[in-house]
């Protein structure tokens, strides 16, 4: 399992540093832009379009988070729950394992970010901006958004009893409600609204207080979901 | 086996699902370009009110559709030798028909169903804007625009019905391809974990790459031969050789 999970690093790091080449090619390849380091920094960390926006956590993230929760730990078998004293254990061991596969993703997405920024840039400039500090504010943040993700898959895994269909229906209701905000819900709070760290942090548009309440929503929002799955998990038939 | 194969999928609610999902989401592509010709008096060309066209703001209905499109074939028929696999089913066909035959069968319904489910899509989007954008001529300043060095581009411009129907087939091939990985990934793995998370990494790498296979869905985009045609070539290149590395695999190697 430690090979397993160590290959599984390794691939996550080599997926996100190709999306990362991929979407900044642009901004670290081509001098002629003539940007500002700020101003680069800022169009590479949109939360419009590219490796740190709304999109990507939404449409390219998903599946490949799910993929990684699929695999990270081992498959519980039915004899399982006779280890607890009492389901609701067993219940907060699985949304701990939720949290670690989170916090190792979205320190995965950080970490490849943080590495080849500082590689294009210098280690004084960015340090300038705080550039380490908000990477670091955001992964903490995203963490709260993919527990929210894997306990929303592992709703629909357990309600439809199919991995398969738990994982398509996931990756539909994450890319619609991202396409709801987007279009449809301009003005008011959605929980995709809060994963712009980056951008608020380069123009100077959120304060600390507002910073803390993006926290507090996520943080609120896995909470509510750790509640609603835990009723359905209270439930669970595990021998069918 | 092959109406055995359809009676299966025809049975299941979890290809319907699938099916009926593909077939409704250029459904929201009209109701977006209703609700934003709603205060003009302007009203779509159908060609340019066509799915594949894009021409709503922010592609939400063809980004939906075609980023994941290996996951809703999956679901829908591609992941069907993993069924064979955990019911036991694949011994039995293998034993009557051989492997070669089985992969094969299993390959070609995948592209097959693949192909058609998204001709059958199109095909009632196109009837549906045919009908609710009759007459219309708003083309949002595609129809003005005068690209010269791209003859690709005039030629969409000058004969916009065919230019629809060109992209349609690509489209259903590339869907057909879509489906064939699935079909490849789900023989290699035969475990559902490992094959929805490797066709997802295929064909999201060829959709993140710089000449993305997403230019190969969508008609009047600045996009000419010179970048289409290699890109169409190189898919292709890719999901076929996947596919015959696995049937050399299973058909050669595999002895399980």
């Amino acid at each position: 399992m430690k090979a397993k999970r160590a290959i599984i690093v390794i691939i996550l790091w080599v997926f996100f540093s190709f999306v990362w080449f991929i979407q900044n090619r642009h901004f670290v390849f081509q001098s002629h832009l003539r940007l500002s380091f700020v101003e680069a920094l800022s169009l590479m960390n949109s939360s419009a379009v590219g490796y740190s926006s709304i999109q990507a956590y939404a449409l390219f993230y998903t599946i490949p988070f799910i993929v990684c929760l699929n695999h990270f730990f081992l498959l519980k078998p039915i004899y399982c729950i006779v280890r607890f004293a009492k389901r609701r254990h067993l219940y907060v061991r699985e949304f701990i394992e939720i949290v670690i596969v989170a916090i190792v993703f979205s320190f995965m997405h950080t970490f490849v970010n943080v590495l080849w920024t500082s590689r294009f840039f210098s280690f004084e400039q960015l340090q300038e901006v705080s550039f380490f500090h908000i990477a670091l504010c955001n992964g903490v943040l995203l963490s709260l958004f993919y527990t929210s993700v894997g306990l929303i898959y592992q709703c629909f895994k357990d309600l439809t009893r199919q991995s398969n269909v738990a994982f398509f229906l996931t990756l539909l209701l994450v890319g619609l409600w991202f396409f709801m905000e987007k279009l449809f819900i301009f003005t008011s709070w959605g929980p995709m609204k809060d994963l712009t760290i980056y951008t608020q942090w380069f123009e100077n548009r959120w304060t600390i207080i507002e910073f803390l309440f993006a926290y507090i929503r996520q943080a609120l929002l896995v909470f509510l979901l750790f509640f609603m799955y835990s009723f359905l998990y209270e439930r669970k038939d595990f021998i069918s | 086996m092959m109406c055995s194969h359809m009676y299966r999928i025809l049975k299941n609610k979890r290809s319907w699902l699938s099916f009926c999902i593909v077939l409704c989401i250029p459904f929201f592509e009209i109701v977006q370009l209703l609700m934003y010709q709603k205060n003009s008096n302007e009203v779509f060309h159908p060609a340019f009110a066509f799915f594949l066209t894009g021409s709503s703001i922010g592609h939400a209905p063809q980004i939906m559709l075609i980023w994941f499109l290996p996951i809703y074939f999956l679901m829908l028929v591609a992941d069907d030798p993993i069924q064979d696999y955990q019911t036991g089913y694949r011994y039995i066909l293998i034993s009557k028909i051989g492997k070669k035959k089985y992969v094969l069968h299993k390959m070609l319904l995948s592209f097959v169903l693949s192909f058609v489910t998204m001709l059958v899509a199109l095909a009632v989007n196109f009837m549906t804007v045919s009908i609710i954008f009759s007459g219309g001529t708003f083309t949002k300043g595609v129809m003005d625009l005068n690209i010269e060095d791209n003859t690709l581009f005039q030629f969409s411009v000058n004969h916009p019905y065919i230019a629809i129907l060109v992209f349609s087939i690509i489209s259903c091939f590339m869907s057909g391809l879509a489906g064939l990985l699935g079909s490849s990934m789900s023989l290699f793995f035969l475990d559902r974990k490992y094959a929805y998370a490797a066709s997802f990494l295929v064909w999201f790498l060829m959709i993140l790459k710089r000449d993305s296979i997403v230019y190969l869905f969508q008609p009047f985009t600045e996009y000419g031969l010179g970048v289409l045609v290699p890109t169409i070539l190189f898919a292709k290149f890719v999901f076929l050789l996947i596919a015959i590395f696995v049937f050399v695999y299973e058909v050669k190697y595999n002895e399980s």
